[in-house]
């Protein structure tokens, strides 16, 4: 009687982390302009506080999207099955394919900065975006896989 | 040389005992999402997962599962 209930708690975790990972991706991807702006106008010694903001801004989620797609947040020390075999099968594959995309747009900007002129590190949040956002959506592409049935 | 396909009876083992996905699931540690995708062929488990799923329904894990060419 008692594992019921249980298991819906997962399923709903499970859910409510899918739907937090591709809102977070989204918002990352949407701070793209702001943050490549500000990263203009950002030094150690110098700029404006707002672009510090919304470069730290950046940073943080950039690293709390990394962090929940690779260990799966908080929740999932609270419920095991959160972190099972097909989770980590899933985040392996997303990972891969972020290490596949990242190297890609790596290759792509060396290729891009030796036939025209190019500042690379104005573009570092974008490779970062693109590194972090490509596996998080197919993650929680992965993961809304399979939820049907039963 | 082609890759062996692997054929599972899980649906109807578990159905056999009368249990729902969840029930199964709650039973090895995994997700009823776990469960489903090994039943419809999306996911092949570990031996581990193997060895618990067949020991959670009363069989022998090469009852459970099976190669086909």
């Amino acid at each position: 009687m008692s594992e019921a209930p249980n298991s819906n708690d997962v399923e709903k975790a499970l859910r409510r982390r899918s739907r937090a990972v591709a809102v977070l991706a989204v918002v990352l991807m949407s701070l793209q302009g702001a943050v490549l702006a500000a990263t203009e106008h950002v030094t150690l010694n110098g700029g404006r506080l707002v672009d510090k903001v919304q470069v730290g801004a950046f940073v943080f989620l950039a690293l709390a999207l990394m962090l929940n797609v690779l260990t799966g947040g908080r929740r999932s020390r609270k419920y095991p099955a959160m972190n099972d075999e097909l989770v980590r099968a899933n985040r392996a594959r997303a990972s891969k394919l972020g290490y596949v995309v990242t190297m890609l747009a790596l290759i792509g900007v060396y290729v891009a900065m030796l036939l025209v002129p190019l500042d690379v590190y104005k573009y570092i949040p974008l490779l970062v975006t693109f590194g972090i956002v490509v596996p998080a959506l197919y993650f929680s592409v992965l993961e809304r896989k399979g939820e049907k049935g039963g | 040389m082609a890759e062996a396909a692997l054929r599972n009876r899980l649906k109807e083992a578990r159905s056999e005992l009368g249990l729902t996905q969840a029930e199964l699931a709650v039973r090895v540690s995994v997700s009823r999402k776990t469960i489903n995708t090994v039943e419809n062929g999306v996911f092949v488990p570990s031996t581990t997962l193997a060895l618990k799923l067949a020991a959670a329904l009363g069989r022998k894990v090469e009852d459970l599962f099976q190669l086909t060419e």
